[in-house]
């Protein structure tokens, strides 16, 4: 065991904030020159340096109150793992309390839709759409079935909608790929897909499809030619996207 | 991104068992662990364990408003913890600290239970040869044997020492984030 390596007395507080899912082994080469990485630092504190060489490392990290840092996170993590005395509950526990929950949301809380209903609203404006831009530039528009490209705006919300037809000319039906770039803004995410133009009329989305949208914001929605409305809720807002003419 | 407890809890107020599910895996051993730490029987550890839950769910919105859900949980688990025991222990045989009405953990205690648990759930996120490697070799109750858990793992011996320093390494970059930056 290495010689007296602590680094502080004080406990490191592990906060929480978002972070990625990720657990791939993140560029460990030392930053600098030094010699000093991550992982020479984690040695020292283990107590698996020689001692001269743990002598050297301790010099160097007190020296940059960066690495000071890292190796306080290190203590205490090792001290909080060695002195762990957490029990992790049954598994049926667990289970059973999920089951229990699971079942009184269903039977007593407000329907998704009433909830979204109460939140606040705003209609999206639609600000760029190629099929004008066609016209303009003398183009063809209309006629053939052809790769559509929407964008709305709100705020700092915008959602880039790429209508592409699924069967050639003369198609009936449609792929919609959305893009929703919410600048940073976190929160929960929903698209709700409503035919016709009623999306003001929140008792009419009863009859809303949920889209299935990823982490990046991005959807896929396969529908038919026809009127649509988007009803996009971004954390504790909704905004909609009114008057969708799939071609 | 793993959503907050913020976001997670601003979707379980709707009703998302989905939510609900995360915030119970995410602080699970928290909760479990106080009447455990307090020798509560198995039953009475139960009880706690499902009552702090199920009265997070309801309080949701002042839960938010005010404090961290992991403080909140603590608290609530303690008092739990301290209602159940004199519901089942006669008054005369209490002990001095159950006679003296304890409204909170201790601050030192606290603190300590909630780097624990922050510790598991980097430890989770950190999965894989790492998360099972740092389990084994921290947390087992008996002291590990390397040639066996290295062929448990698949890793030559030799390399169990560095690959411990790389796994806790990664471990701390999950857990202070703000260091990534600076290191």
């Amino acid at each position: 065991m290495g010689q007296n390596t602590r680094f502080s007395r004080a406990a490191t507080s592990f906060s929480q904030v978002p972070k990625p899912m990720t657990s791939s082994l993140r560029n460990t080469e030392p930053a600098d020159n030094s010699g000093i990485s991550r992982e020479r630092i984690t040695s020292l504190v283990l107590g698996d340096l020689p001692a001269p060489e743990a002598a050297a490392l301790r010099a160097q990290i007190a020296a940059s109150p960066r690495w000071t840092a890292f190796a306080q996170t290190i203590e205490s993590i090792v001290t909080t793992l060695r002195t762990d005395d957490s029990v992790a509950p049954p598994v049926e526990l667990v289970r059973t309390l999920k089951t229990r929950l699971a079942m009184a949301s269903a039977s007593s809380a407000p329907s998704v839709l009433e909830w979204l209903a109460s939140l606040p609203r705003s209609i999206a404006s639609l600000v760029f759409d190629s099929r004008n831009q066609a016209v303009v530039a003398g183009f063809r528009g209309g006629g053939l079935a052809e790769a559509v490209h929407l964008a709305f705006s709100q705020d700092d919300l915008h959602i880039d909608l790429e209508l592409t037809p699924l069967d050639g000319e003369r198609t009936n039906r449609w792929d919609v790929l959305g893009q929703i770039d919410r600048n940073g803004a976190t929160g929960p995410l929903d698209i709700l897909a409503l035919a016709g133009e009623h999306a003001a009329d929140s008792t009419a989305w009863n009859g809303a499809e949920r889209l299935a949208v990823d982490g990046t914001g991005m959807f896929s929605w396969p529908t038919r030619a026809g009127t649509y409305s988007l009803l996009v809720r971004s954390g504790d807002r909704i905004v909609v996207l009114p008057t969708i003419q799939i071609p | 991104m793993s959503p907050t407890d913020a976001e997670l809890a601003a979707e379980a107020a709707t009703g998302s068992s989905k939510a609900q599910a995360a915030l119970i895996d995410r602080h699970k051993r928290l909760v479990y662990s106080i009447p455990k730490r307090y020798r509560l029987d198995d039953a009475t550890c139960d009880d706690v364990f499902q009552n702090v839950f199920i009265a997070l769910f309801r309080s949701l919105n002042s839960v938010r408003d005010q404090q961290s859900i992991s403080k909140w949980l603590m608290t609530t688990a303690h008092r739990e913890c301290w209602r159940l025991a004199r519901k089942t222990t006669p008054p005369d045989a209490w002990t001095q600290s159950q006679r003296d009405r304890h409204d909170a953990p201790p601050d030192e205690a606290a603190q300590a239970w909630e780097r624990q648990s922050r510790v598991h759930e980097g430890l989770s996120e950190l999965g894989g040869v790492c998360e099972k490697l740092l389990r084994a070799i921290f947390l087992e109750r008996s002291a590990p044997d390397y040639t066996a858990l290295a062929a448990r793992l698949g890793l030559a011996v030799g390399s169990i020492g560095p690959t411990r320093a790389r796994c806790l390494a990664k471990l701390a970059q999950i857990l202070q984030p703000d260091l990534e930056s600076e290191v």
